[in-house]
């Protein structure tokens, strides 16, 4: 799927501004940003539940979406749900189909029962489920795991993750719970005041960010020369940030032998919160002030 | 992913035969016409079958628009229209599937209006009962199903609360016929009294289960479906869920 420059206007504001990214089934892509960055109007517009903006959006005709809370009548069963929105869309439910990923949600055993007396958790997972129904090429969730407990979430994320994989279905969540999107997606896209501020790779190796001072700026010249152990986030004039992966022990030895002295030393796991806060957050507070 | 309009179509249909409200609306359809009848039949009153027919209109029209509403109604407010509303085809095919049960509900309410004013003819209701007048009410229950339903739903379309539409529907169906034929009594504007007589908020409830209509209303009659309807699509296409 392609994002082509969108922008997204109410009443004279800017909303979403030239927006591009692409992603590609079987893929898990993470939407993060502030409140009001602009997050589910640029997944309506993708669901296509919004039709007015500028730009284009390729490859976007079997999209299923959850979308804000999920949308069911309280008054039917899950399993009326399944059926009607597969029927509508001229396909017949095939529980044996859905059965695997029904369990693995906790949802089975709860078909029969009317929505209303659901959970709003329970509601989400069933929410999820529809939007997988008649076989999407991608599917688009706004918040997922909102109001589930940690278990329940990662229950749903390890299915997402499954589903991906296994019916090479392309996913674009959008998440407050940063470590969600960290455990599940392949690439996070980092959208701000309606503008993608960057996006970052989830690594598997788990980089984190080594800060170093140094004793005198030499030592620091010398050390940005020969070091190969990751790239740059920051250097002052004494201190230096950089990402890596290597072990502690690899960079002492490399510090000893150039005859390199340090006074501080400090190693910073690089989570995506700590990506978010100090990078994009950080960049938006300069540009605010 | 494109929303298939036979299968919405039988599977709501379907719905509204299995919840009831069909039962519903026909009883209260034919409850009036029955109780006339037997009292056409039993009493020596003034009535004919044309107070059958219009007795039949009286509640039968309101449930006939109803029905199909309903869906849109459960729809909107449920807001699991956002499920369906997404491609311009699919929004249109929605639109489309809700007319064609309009369509077959007011077919349904014909067909069972004839059947009765068949029967309570055979059982010795005095009138007469021409195919001009058999056939200007299947035009004219099929018209106006149509039309309050597309009002209906261009009201929901609108944001207006489902209660409200409801009274504003109930009102139009059978307060507003009754206060416009009363000013038509009272006043000797030609001008005013044509303007009364061709409106179709006017004609349709009056004239429904009565008389066949005159050419110039059933051409605003059909001009009022048209514009009622291309509204619905437009506004269907433009809403944001």
């Amino acid at each position: 799927m392609r994002v082509n420059s969108i922008t997204k206007k109410y009443s004279g504001s800017v909303v979403l501004k030239e927006i591009s990214f692409d992603f590609k089934q079987g893929e898990i892509v993470g939407l993060v940003g502030s409140n009001g960055a602009g997050k589910s109007t640029l997944m309506k517009i993708i669901a296509q539940t919004i039709q007015t903006f500028d730009g284009s959006v390729e490859d976007n005709n079997h999209v299923g979406y959850l979308i804000e809370e999920p949308k069911l009548f309280s008054n039917k069963t899950g399993l009326a749900h399944l059926s009607y929105f597969s029927e509508i869309y001229g396909n017949k439910f095939k529980l044996s189909e859905y059965e695997e990923l029904l369990k693995g949600l906790q949802l089975f055993d709860v078909l029969n029962k009317k929505v209303k007396e659901y959970s709003l958790g329970m509601r989400q997972k069933l929410g999820i489920v529809i939007s997988l129904l008649n076989k999407p090429s991608y599917v688009v969730l706004d918040e997922p795991t909102n109001s589930m407990d940690i278990e329940t979430s990662l229950e749903v994320l390890q299915q997402l993750r499954k589903i991906a994989n296994e019916w090479n279905v392309g996913v674009l969540i959008s998440s407050h719970k940063l470590e969600d999107i960290e455990t599940v997606c392949d690439r996070v896209l980092f959208l701000e005041k309606g503008t993608i501020l960057g996006e970052q790779q989830i690594s598997k190796r788990s980089p984190y960010i080594l800060k170093l001072a140094f004793d005198n700026p030499t030592d620091l010249a010398t050390f940005i020369e020969y070091q190969e152990f990751g790239s740059i986030i920051h250097s002052s004039e004494r201190t230096i940030q950089i990402e890596t992966t290597a072990e502690n022990s690899e960079i002492f030895q490399f510090l000893n032998r150039l005859g390199i002295r340090l006074i501080d030393f400090t190693a910073e796991k690089k989570t995506l919160r700590n990506v978010y806060m100090s990078k994009f957050r950080g960049e938006y507070h300069e540009i605010k002030y | 992913m494109k929303l298939n309009i036979k299968k919405y179509v039988s599977y709501n249909l379907k719905e509204l035969f299995k919840k009831g409200h069909l039962a519903v609306g026909v009883l209260g359809a034919i409850g009036p016409a029955l109780i006339m009848s037997y009292f056409i039949l039993t009493e020596t009153t003034p009535f004919y079958i044309k107070h059958v027919s219009n007795f039949y209109c009286m509640l039968g029209m309101f449930a006939a628009v109803l029905h199909p509403l309903y869906f849109v109604n459960r729809d909107y407010s449920s807001k699991t229209i956002s499920l369906i509303n997404n491609s311009k085809q699919n929004r249109k095919n929605y639109v489309l599937a809700n007319v064609v049960i309009a369509l077959f509900v007011s077919l349904l309410y014909v067909a069972l209006g004839i059947c009765l004013l068949l029967v309570t003819k055979q059982l010795g209701v005095p009138g007469e009962l021409k195919v001009s007048f058999l056939l200007g009410f299947f035009v004219n229950v099929f018209l106006l199903v149509l039309t309050y339903f597309l009002f209906g739903y261009i009201l929901l379309l609108y944001g207006v609360r489902s209660g409200a539409v409801y009274a504003i529907l109930t009102a139009m169906l059978l307060f507003l016929p009754n206060i416009l034929a009363n000013i038509l009594g009272n006043i000797h504007n030609e001008f005013l009294s044509g303007l009364i007589e061709n409106f179709p908020g006017y004609f349709y409830p009056v004239m429904v289960g009565s008389n066949p209509l005159s050419l110039l209303q059933y051409f605003i009659g059909c001009f009022t479906l048209i514009v009622l309807f291309v509204l619905v699509l437009n506004k269907s296409k433009k809403i944001e869920i």
